[in-house]
């Protein structure tokens, strides 16, 4: 093939181009998707063949793809599993959406191609595009516009859906669901895309309304999938030698400066204004399909001729249409930008942390007590479980977060290497700003702040005093017994000498609720276990498992005060409507009770820190500390006031 | 009081040392948006000097495809970074 097929390109096609890429990428940038299928008609303006804008139009798709989704995960905004999962069933969408095309081409003509594209448009934007203005619109009507997004009674459903061999969990969507599901979304993806160049307006919606994933999170991981698609395409197109590079770089070179743009954007708005942007320009586009359609069923001769007046308005209405419903979702875009960044900086950093408690709380004593959480971050996997929990878990109790990030550095170090601590002081912020994404995801807003000192747990120790944190979160590095000694434990330490409680995380555990353990000696420790275990099992709805271990060596004596002490906890538990039930196995203190949170299926232990048994009463929280490095759930270590 | 760790940064701009150090990135982030902008030009440049060859080779097809992208991974990558800075050096920032 010659490449006879490609225009010539002045500096005015090439100004044109760039203005629509900026405008098309702002749009994809924002709601993840839905800023291509403008640049295709755009380029065929310009006299470029349709198979040819596609092509090229593919060709910007994916690198622009690429660089939205790696700027949105550093917002911690992006599902990469889920995006590889649905963009390769959205590959084989792509290619059969391809197929079905050239088969209506060759039966029905252009006309009747052009057709197709239409009705595809009116059908899928009338539902997806209605449904999503609603929801928008339901959602700022119930006030909840700034407040967790609920997740769909169909998400939900789809989410308890157990079907052996297709599991598959996904952090967009907190939970296991069945590749089953996703397939046919990511297949309807695809063949949306290589029907109207858009597969985002099913993508989107699907996973946020079908799977359950935050819209924010859907919009950044539907960038993934149009990287995995686009990639595909343009590779199947350029086999054929139709890709003109030049007109792809340049609206690229639009595109990435808008994409960027977008997706700062959406740190600056509300989960529910990403639906009020995709809705609108779904609308818009809905109705600048509709007016062609009458076009298409004259040339088809299904009804009567139009006049050529008639066409030329309608042609030149739905194009005028389609650019006011771009120009409609940039100005929204480009308003939230400007007014989130004119706010002033103290109105977007309240020290909320340290503000007084929430107006609601009606508790007087310190046990048990979740206002105020501190949750250190090192943005490493090992904290990932700490962060989603402690945002959790503020969430559920309405309490205020504070997430931190230690620097750990010494004088000597600050003077030798300021490169270096400069360049740990951005990583320390870059991570912070993925745990904001994330609270902010979940509707949660939370301070930060970033920790300089020569001992990570001494800062945190601290902070937690500083801040009057009730609780201190934080994740475990799996380390053997060697390297706790050499390398000391941060956790360890914390739970040693914090004046408050501490969430230890291990980075797979979640907490579910399924069911709670609640290990005491007896002694005054275990019952401020107790309590914040009465405190906290309500706002999880989960039952709690109550143990007291009795080792080999004990006297029949304090075996029976064992079963005291259960039967106390679970008459306790039960007084205050928490389903419990009590047991006091045998064996080693911490590996029992290990093994009895195993198998009781627990996702957090309580314990508290200083119980009495016998020789390890000697070695302070060493029953807490050995129960952390052996468990794979969660463990919060209470102290007693 | 844990004297140690008591140079905790509570917020960056507050701090002498940290004030110093964006002053030092802001200078050091102005030579990186200029030099990824200047690479990005002549990225631009490279590909309408080499138009002709460049669409000729591209027009084959076949293992040809892997031109186009080349290019469009490049151009990404440093196309990217540039207006990730760009937008970053006018202020306009994620939001903390």
């Amino acid at each position: 093939m010659d490449a006879t097929h490609f225009i010539h390109l002045d500096l005015a096609s090439i100004l044109y181009l760039l203005t629509v890429g900026f405008i098309g990428g702002l749009v994809s940038g924002f709601i993840g998707s839905g800023g291509a299928f403008v640049l295709t008609p755009a380029m065929m303006s310009l006299g470029v063949p349709g198979v040819v804008a596609v092509a090229s139009n593919m060709c910007h798709k994916f690198p622009k793809a690429l660089v939205g989704a790696l700027k949105r995960a550093r917002y911690g905004q992006v599902d990469v599993k889920l995006g590889i999962v649905m963009g390769v069933s959205a590959e084989a969408g792509v290619l059969y959406g391809a197929h079905v095309q050239e088969s209506v081409r060759r039966a029905f003509g252009n006309a009747g191609s052009n057709l197709y594209v239409s009705v595809a448009f009116v059908i899928v934007l009338a539902v997806v595009g209605g449904y999503v203005l609603w929801d928008a619109y339901r959602t700022h009507r119930s006030g909840t516009a700034g407040g967790e997004e609920k997740v769909t009674r169909l998400a939900r459903w789809i989410q308890t859906i157990e079907i052996p061999y297709t599991m598959m969990y996904f952090r967009s969507l907190n939970a296991r669901v069945s590749v089953l599901f996703t397939l046919p979304l990511g297949f309807a993806t695809g063949m949306l895309a290589s029907t109207i160049a858009v597969g985002g307006f099913i993508g989107v919606p699907g996973m946020h309304y079908v799977l359950g994933a935050p819209s924010l999170m859907a919009s950044a991981t539907e960038l993934v999938i149009a990287f995995v698609m686009g990639l595909g395409g343009t590779l199947k197109y350029a086999w054929s030698g139709l890709v003109d590079v030049r007109l792809a770089m340049i609206i690229l070179g639009g595109s990435l400066f808008g994409i960027q743009l977008g997706a700062i954007g959406t740190t600056y708005v509300k989960p529910h204004m990403i639906k009020v942007v995709m809705g609108t320009i779904m609308v818009l586009v809905l109705v600048s399909r509709i007016l062609v359609v009458p076009v298409y069923l004259a040339e088809l001769a299904w009804i009567d001729p139009l006049g050529a007046a008639t066409v030329k308005f309608l042609r030149g209405a739905s194009f005028a249409v389609m650019v006011a419903g771009l120009a409609t979702g940039a100005f929204i875009i480009l308003s939230a930008l400007r007014r989130g960044m004119r706010e002033p900086p103290a109105a977007r950093a309240v020290p909320a942390v340290l503000a007084p408690a929430a107006a609601g709380s009606q508790q007087l004593s310190p046990l048990g007590r979740f206002e105020r959480l501190l949750v250190a971050t090192d943005g490493s996997e090992f904290s990932a479980g700490a962060v989603r929990e402690s945002i959790r878990l503020a969430k559920r109790c309405g309490a205020r977060l504070r997430i931190v990030c230690v620097v750990a550095s010494n004088v000597d170090q600050e003077s030798l290497g300021e490169q270096v601590l400069a360049k740990e002081l951005d990583a320390a912020r870059a991570h912070l700003d993925a745990a904001i994404a994330q609270a902010a995801s979940a509707g949660l807003d939370c301070e930060s702040a970033v920790l300089q000192g020569p001992s990570v747990a001494g800062c945190l120790l601290d902070e937690s005093d500083r801040c009057g944190a009730d609780l201190i979160v934080t994740g475990r590095r799996s380390r053997h017994r060697l390297e706790r000694v050499m390398l000391g434990d941060v956790a360890a330490t914390l739970v040693s000498r914090a004046h408050c409680g501490v969430l230890v995380v291990p980075r797979a555990a979640q907490i579910s609720g399924r069911r709670f353990l609640l290990a005491s000696d007896g002694s005054r420790f275990g019952d401020a276990a107790a309590a914040t275990a009465c405190n906290l099992a309500p706002r999880y709805d989960a039952p709690v498992a109550v143990v007291s271990v009795v080792v080999p060596s004990h006297a029949e004596a304090r075996r029976r005060e064992a079963g005291r002490v259960v039967d106390r906890l679970v008459a306790f538990l039960k007084e205050a409507g928490i389903e419990a039930e009590g047991a006091t196995p045998s064996g080693p203190a911490a590996e029992t009770i290990v093994a009895a949170a195993a198998q009781a299926g627990a996702d957090l232990i309580f314990i508290g820190s200083h119980g009495r048994t016998g020789f390890e009463r000697l070695v302070i929280g060493s029953n807490s500390e050995k129960v952390l490095n052996q468990t794979q759930c969660a463990v919060l270590v209470v102290k007693a006031a | 009081m844990r004297g140690t760790a008591r140079r905790a940064v509570r917020s960056m701009q507050k701090v002498p040392a940290v004030a110093g150090l964006e002053h030092h990135h802001s200078v050091a982030g102005l030579a990186k948006v200029m030099a990824l902008g200047m690479a990005t030009a002549a990225l631009y440049v490279a590909l309408f000097l080499l138009e002709d060859p460049i669409l000729t080779l591209s027009a084959h097809g076949r293992w040809y495809a892997l031109l186009p992208v080349t290019i469009a991974f490049a151009f990404s990558l440093v196309h990217g970074a540039f207006t990730g800075h760009f937008w970053d050096l006018l202020g306009i920032k994620a939001r903390k």
